[in-house]
């Protein structure tokens, strides 16, 4: 009896060890770094990387696409850029998606779960935008199965149309404006100087969400059964209404490298010798857009050549290569001016590629060429014609372009004839979207507009061509209006989930037009 | 501790049997001695052969006294030791050495918690491993003192750095991105062997560290018991799905105190290199030029030197080993103490290894009821070593000209003299030197009560910490892109495990059955917790510290890991007659590392035991000898849990991200680290495995053989994401890795006649190791840990292929396997990385013979590996800087056969072999690379002789012994490189390892070693 009184001590002492094991199990937060803060410190990621990882890994290389920028090498990895060399190698996709994206997610849940609707309505915006910048580069995207903040990760995302892919925007959007409506009764926005864009302004935040909705119903162009020019009407007088708010931060000199504009240094400009840099100046067609005024081709320069470039130092001309040929091809290919003297030096060169300039996700006069945009395919040219006239001086102003400087550019094109060309469709949207352009240096949506408008020269100019030495693997050589519609999904991705991405070969990503790209 | 058990058997036996003794003609006397330490066994069995009434025993000194007639036979027989037999000559006065059973076929094993438990009774494999095995092998690191001796473990050392670590994997491995190595325990306490993935943030190939149980002083080790599978390990619980490491240590025996002394003096030389060409010097494209680093100039002329830079900056290294140990005690209270020196030089400058360990054990009895016992280690290890894995590392000579007298690295202004852009490898092995300073303690204590004959309660804690002070040092004037003013990467870790166990065991016997029940409760703490610092830029070029750096270019992180397991367990061994064996164990764990809702699990075991010539016998169905004399059969099925990594249920926020995008200003998802789960669930390991041990002839043939098969499903594993999912990486439940294998031990005595006998044990173990399945649409996890130079190649684990695979480029080919051949008629490296090789051995198997005349013994073992590939990046390195005997073909034409791939048309186009396709084409493939990493060398040959008593009675001491020892001095391969014996980066690479990567480390060694050992 006395024995198994022992054994039944022992099964007690045995219990009790295990009854006050729960506490001592806890342990397994991670101690090194947290897994959860507050929602407004999470507001300045999600901003940072929409700008620094998405939108700028999404034109780095698009910057020679859209012809901009130019490489000085005439080999070398920076030049298949320029001459659409592009495989699955390109990596805008994994920057969105794993390096952006999550911070816009968590955004919205964080701000779900604290009940403070202006961070939702932040992180829907800034997701939005992201998931329009990865559609239009790469049509069809994981969109339903992807991370969502809440549930598990999903190990082999399926892929949504492009069409959804627009839908869920514009609806991302919709909520956004709505949530920015609703009382915030927790911290703002800014509460912890996370708001670099607006500084806790809702009303802003509200502009820019309308704005971006006026972008992307704008890219239905082609679709003659969706496209709305009423409704992006609507938008646009929703969105940006003056100077100043521009949905932009300014980069930071004398921090770390990744702290300054890439476009600067560390995006491919540290090089000691220029002409190793990722692009050495800038490109004869966009030279030529700043000298010459849209349709008549008159030749006048803009106010804006010398704050965007910089001038050559041998004889303070302003003149660019052709993309595909390197320095040796000399000024637009010519073969002429072949030292690297006889161009401007693309960093620190102009208002674009300064350490603290900005990346802009969207402007003021973005919006007022979408306007003049949906005026014109209206038929309302006189409307048309106002919202141009905004969007070039806007953007003017805010180059600081002195006002004699951007009346004496206005008048010449008054006597060039520019209102009455908006008499004429084509005309009309040769002005807005070489204008366009101008205002939109390196942004990404430049491309956008260009395979909407076909890459034409009666809209671009004749100085639009394809780059020399263009990737004859897939591309026809002698057919000089086939141009580059898409780029091919990341290879991390055909590895990881290749049952969803579908053809993903070059033949087929780089040649075949987005939805919103076909009629 | 079994010697001890099985003297106190020995002890209580001399009095139980009543001794009989009929006079006869001649009457011997003597004693009985362990050869081992020669000490008298007391309670061995005496008798005449073929007379049973004719029996007696030694008594405690180890005396015996028998009559038997001049031509019979005397047989001295003793359990844990070999049974040995002498003719009546007229010698009167005998002196018997008896040898320790360390064959397959002893009788008693250590198993989990220091139980020792009777062989026949085991329903699955265990081998065991004894001192003199371990020691004859002259390795300061434990785990390679068992390379080639336990059937199915694999063991490769990493390299011939002294300190090098070394991989053990049993059975192949479970696991595809985590740990697939066993774990160690000392006398019932789970001990580290952690072995960094780099230290000071230094990569794992350039810096390698050593596993920490290279801490262990294999002096103080009685045996080494090796737990292969679930079904021996599941006591241990869920640290021990990849098997066990059962190591006991040395104890006290009472009686007079004895001390020990032992040394070595050990001398030894690169044992293998990649031969080099001897054509042509340095130079571009066929003209000589004295800045190039290539050699890819003009033929050397006739009256040039050629300098033999590789095999210059290997010397020979000398190493010293001293050990001192005293034992002792009374019939209460015992003793062990040690203590060691081990001074181990280096093949390359500037490379040692050095241990100090103290260790002390007591154990005391208070009262009749209560044993109270302890130990206490101090180790203190000291490794310097240097860089390397890269051109700029040790093995930079690859690169050097041989035209260049590599050895003058200095300018004639003191300055680092080299050339092109690595470091000159002499200058590196004095200016970038790595240290890791070790102190550990290992501690333990133990109280063991039996209130009652039925009743056992035994209790243990111990505790393992270490502190591992690493630094890495590049001093100003090398080459290293953005540490030209010099370098300092240092880090701290302190590691410690402490392990509470308790034990209650009871007893029954009933009739012709027993039964016993164990039940346990194990809870385990661990931490580990490491803080790196960088520093560039010396203000002082000639001091190397962290203090000597602008603040601006320091730079510090911290890494905390934690981990708690609580086990509750039973254990019930029921037997029949000693015949028929059952074994039921069931464990339940909780971990720290899982959900709440799937923290606690549970897993079973069932083994049995069957001796078949027993219940034969005892049926009626066989009588008498006749050619087998033992026979058993063992199967057991098994399944064990393992828990998570500690800290991966959530996903952790950083506020940096990669230097591609945006210093993002706040918090944001960590990219860089693994995707959160909260949901992750245990996994569980499944295994079945059959086996016999049978023995012919008395014993003299013994063979066993085991079947076994594991699977291990639903396992947690880090792996790649597509990154539309919103990371790179996740941690997961998915995918299922089976091992199957068979394992083959054979044990001889060829020849055991009067004072001469020869012991013969084989060991064949073949496993293959398969994935089965991966999550989602993975076709391969890869290791970016074993990624080697110039990335061409790297292990991972396919699906429906190995474990172990080489993943790496290859040409590019149509679907019909025709080269698809650039325009001006080149192969061209396809894109995307394929399996090109299989790293997994066919199979291993090691022949231990040991000799034995009298005194004099003389042992060796061959160590086999058969195929297995590895991928020679050290070639690879060699041909991009014109210095492979590939390259010697430079110059020749050659028409690739092969179509053009832009045309369709078959190829025509004579290309030239030149400088361009040997650096820009030809390395960038790695297929090439792959060689068959099999061998079959002789890992150790010793031959001890102890001095005679009449001697060493003479010098007043017990014992004396002199030994000579050879080390790897016959290796038989066909791999072109170094020793095949390699490991890129290291035994700290998780899932499939870095084995069969020869990445630019230092080659393995060969050499000898003379000793004497010594009791007072």
């Amino acid at each position: 009896m006395k024995n198994r009184n022992n054994i039944i001590y022992l099964l007690v002492i045995l219990l009790f060890f295990n009854s006050s094991c729960e506490n001592y199990l806890d342990i397994n937060q991670d101690p090194n770094l947290p897994t959860i803060v507050p929602a407004h410190r999470r507001v300045i990621g999600a901003i940072t990387t929409s700008n620094g990882a998405a939108m700028w890994r999404g034109t780095r290389e698009v910057a020679g696409i859209m012809q901009y920028a130019t490489t000085g090498l005439a080999t070398g990895a920076n030049r298949n850029a320029e001459t659409w060399r592009f495989t699955a190698s390109y990596f805008l996709w994994q920057n969105a998606y794993v390096f952006t994206m999550p911070n816009c997610v968590d955004l919205i849940v964080l701000g779900e779960d604290e009940g403070n609707p202006h961070f939702v309505g932040a992180g829907k915006t800034l997701l939005a935008m992201n998931f329009g910048l990865l559609t239009d580069q790469y049509g069809d995207i994981v969109l339903d199965d992807y991370y969502d903040g809440r549930s598990q990760i999903t190990l082999t995302p399926s892929f949504n149309t492009q069409q959804d892919v627009y839908q869920r925007i514009d609806q991302l959007l919709d909520e956004a404006i709505t949530a920015f409506q609703s009382p915030n009764p927790g911290p703002s926005l800014n509460f912890s100087n996370g708001d670099i864009l607006y500084q806790g302004d809702i009303q802003k935040w509200i502009k820019f969400a309308w704005s971006l909705k006026a972008r992307y119903l704008n890219h239905m162009s082609k679709k003659t059964s969706l496209y709305n020019p009423d409704a992006i009407l609507t938008a646009v007088q929703n969105g940006f209404d003056g100077d100043g708010m521009d949905a932009e931060f300014a980069y930071i000199q004398g921090g770390q490298q990744t702290d300054e504009n890439p476009w600067f240094s560390w995006g491919g400009f540290t090089a000691a010798d220029r002409i190793n840099h990722r692009y050495f100046t800038w490109s004869q067609f966009f030279v030529d857009l700043l000298k010459h005024l849209p349709v008549t081709e008159t030749q006048y320069t803009d106010p804006r050549i010398g704050i965007i470039m910089s001038p050559a130092e041998s004889d303070g001309a302003f003149r660019g290569l052709k993309p595909g040929l390197g320095l040796a091809g000399g000024a637009g290919g010519s073969g002429e001016f072949t030292d690297q003297a006889d161009y401007g030096v693309f960093p620190n060169g102009g208002f674009y590629t300064k350490p603290t300039s900005p990346m802009p996700f969207i402007t003021y006069s973005e919006l007022k060429f979408i306007e003049a945009e949906a005026q014109l395919r209206s038929g309302n040219a006189v409307a048309a014609f106002r919202a141009y006239e905004e969007g070039v001086k806007a953007n003017m102003r805010k180059l600081g372009v002195e006002a004699a400087a951007i009346n004496a550019y206005w008048i010449a094109h008054m006597e060039d004839g520019a209102d009455t060309h908006f008499n004429d469709l084509t005309s009309g949207l040769s002005h807005i979207m070489r204008q366009k352009y101008i205002t939109q240096v390196l942004h990404p949506e430049t491309w956008v507009d260009m395979r909407r408008m076909d890459y034409s020269q009666d809209i671009y100019g004749p100085s639009l061509q394809r780059p020399s030495n263009i990737n004859n693997v897939i591309f026809d050589i002698n057919d000089p209006n086939q141009w580059i519609r898409a780029m091919v999904y990341e290879t991390n991705e055909q590895n990881r989930n290749g049952d969803q991405i579908g053809d993903n070969s070059e033949q087929y990503r780089l040649l075949t037009p987005l939805w919103w790209d076909r009629p | 501790m079994e010697k001890k058990l099985l003297k106190f058997i020995g002890f209580a036996l001399c009095y139980c049997i009543p001794i009989s003794l009929i006079a006869q003609s001649r009457v011997i006397e003597g004693t009985v001695y362990s050869r081992e330490d020669i000490s008298p066994i007391p309670g061995v069995s005496v008798y005449v052969k073929g007379n049973v009434t004719q029996d007696t025993m030694t008594d405690l000194d180890g005396n015996f006294s028998i009559s038997a007639n001049s031509n019979e036979t005397v047989v001295f027989s003793f359990i844990g030791m070999k049974t040995q037999e002498k003719q009546v000559a007229n010698t009167a006065e005998w002196e018997i050495f008896m040898d320790m059973n360390d064959d397959l076929l002893q009788e008693v094993v250590v198993t989990a918690f220091g139980i020792e438990q009777e062989r026949r009774s085991l329903g699955y494999s265990v081998q065991e491993i004894k001192s003199e095995r371990i020691l004859e092998t002259q390795q300061p690191n434990i785990i390679n003192t068992l390379q080639g001796k336990v059937a199915g473990v694999q063991i490769t050392n990493s390299g011939g750095a002294p300190g090098a670590s070394a991989i053990m994997m049993i059975r192949g491995g479970t696991s595809l991105s985590g740990n697939n190595q066993p774990l160690y325990v000392v006398d019932g306490i789970p001990i580290d062997n952690t072995t960094p993935v780099g230290q000071g943030g230094l990569g794992a190939a350039t810096a390698p560290a050593s596993n920490r149980a290279i801490d262990i002083n294999p002096n103080d080790i009685a045996s080494i018991s090796v737990l292969k599978g679930p079904a021996a390990a599941a006591l241990y619980g869920l640290r021990a799905s990849e098997g066990v490491v059962v190591i006991t240590t040395k104890k006290g025996q009472a009686g007079v105190a004895r001390v020990n002394y032992g040394n070595s003096f050990s001398f030894d030389k690169v044992n293998k290199l990649p031969e080099l060409q001897s054509r042509y010097k340095q130079g571009e494209f066929g003209v000589f030029d004295p800045e190039a680093i290539g050699s890819w100039g003009p033929v050397f002329a006739a009256e040039d030197i050629v300098y033999d830079n590789l095999g210059s900056i290997f010397e020979p290294a000398f190493s010293q080993r001293h050990d001192v140990s005293v034992s002792g005690g009374n019939d209460r209270s015992t003793f062990y103490a040690s203590a060691s020196r081990l001074d181990q030089g280096g093949i390359v400058p500037n490379t040692e290894f050095k241990r100090n360990s103290f260790r002390l054990t007591g154990d005391t009895r208070a009262g009749d009821k209560l044993r109270i016992g302890g130990s206490f280690n101090y180790v203190q290890t000291d490794r310097n070593y240097v860089s390397q894995g890269s051109a700029n590392g040790i093995m930079g000579a690859v690169y050097w000209p041989r035209n260049d007298d590599m050895r003058n690295y200095l300018n004639v202004d003191g300055t680092h003299r080299t050339i092109g852009v690595n470091d000159n490898p002499f200058w590196g092995a004095y200016n970038k030197p790595n240290a890791s300073e070790v102190e550990r303690i290992i501690g333990t204590g133990n109280i063991i009560y039996d209130p009652f004959p039925f009743l056992n309660i035994t209790y243990r804690f111990g505790t393992d910490y270490y502190t591992d002070n690493f630094t890495g040092i590049r001093m100003p004037g090398t080459t290293i892109v953005s540490e030209e003013q010099g370098a300092i990467s240092e880090s701290t870790t302190n590691n410690q495990i402490s392990t509470s166990t308790l034990l209650v065991t009871l007893k029954k016997e009933v009739n012709d059955f027993s039964a016993s029940l164990t039940l346990g409760h194990n809870a385990e703490d661990f931490r580990r917790q490491t803080t790196t610092w960088y520093g560039r830029n010396f203000i002082d070029p000639g001091f190397a510290g962290i203090n000597n750096v602008v603040e601006m270019d320091r730079t510090i992180s911290q890494n905390i890991n934690q981990r708690r397991i609580i086990g509750v367990f039973g254990d019930l061994n029921l037997d029949w007659k000693n015949i028929i064996f059952l074994n039921i164990r069931g464990r339940n764990d909780w971990s720290s590392t899982l959900p709440v809702a799937a923290r606690s699990f549970f897993y079973p075991s069932v083994s049995t035991s069957i001796s078949v010539s027993d219940l034969l016998h005892e049926i009626g169905w066989a009588t008498g000898e006749r050619g087998v004399s033992f026979g058993k059969i063992r199967a057991s099925w098994a399944r064990v849990g393992k828990d998570a990594p500690p800290h991966v249920l959530a996903t952790t926020l950083a506020t940096a991200t990669n230097t591609f995008t945006i210093a993002p200003r706040g918090f944001i998802s960590n990219a860089n680290d693994y995707y959160g789960n909260p949901s992750l669930r245990p996994e569980f390991t499944n295994s079945i495995e059959l086996g016999t041990d049978v023995r012919f002839f008395q014993n003299k043939l013994g063979v066993d053989i085991t079947y076994y098969k594991t699977s291990t499903d639903e396992q947690i594993l880090g792996t790649r994401t597509p990154p539309s999912s919103g990371a790179f990486l996740a941690y997961l439940n998915g995918g299922q890795i089976d091992n199957e294998g068979v394992e083959l031990m054979i044990n001889t005595r060829p020849l055991s006649r009067g004072d001469f006998s020869w012991t013969m044990d084989f060991n064949f173990a073949k496993n293959v190791a398969t994935v089965r399945g991966l999550p989602g649409t993975l076709d391969r996890v890869e290791l970016s840990d074993a990624w080697v130079a110039g990335n061409v190649a790297q292990g991972a684990a396919f699906l429906g292929g190995s474990l172990f695979g080489i993943n790496g480029t290859v040409w590019r080919k149509n679907a019909d396997g025709v080269l698809l051949l650039n325009n001006d008629g080149y192969p061209q490296v396809q894109s995307t990385l394929t399996n090109i090789g299989d790293r997994n051995p066919d199979w291993t198997g090691g022949i231990t013979n040991t000799l034995s005349y009298k005194t004099l013994s003389l042992s060796f073992m061959w160590d086999i590996r058969i195929g297995g590939h590895i991928y020679n990046a050290t070639e690879n390195t060699l041909v991009r800087s014109g210095l492979s005997t590939k390259t010697t073909e430079r110059g020749n034409t050659r028409v690739f056969e092969g179509i053009i791939e832009s045309t369709g048309e078959p190829n025509t186009q004579a290309v030239v072999l030149n400088q361009d396709y040997y650096q820009s084409i030809y390395p960038f493939q790695g297929f090439d690379f792959v060689e068959d990493g099999g061998w079959w060398r002789l890992r150790y040959v010793t031959l001890a002789y102890n001095f005679p008593l009449h001697i060493t009675e003479r010098l007043k001491f017990q014992n004396l012994q002199v030994f000579g020892t050879g080390r790897n001095l016959l290796l038989f391969t066909s791999y072109s490189g170094v020793d095949p014996e390699v490991s890129g980066s290291g035994a700290g690479v998780g899932g499939s390892g870095s084995f069969g990567f020869d990445n630019l480390g230092v080659p393995a060694t060969k050499g000898f070693d003379l000793g004497i050992k010594l009791t007072f």
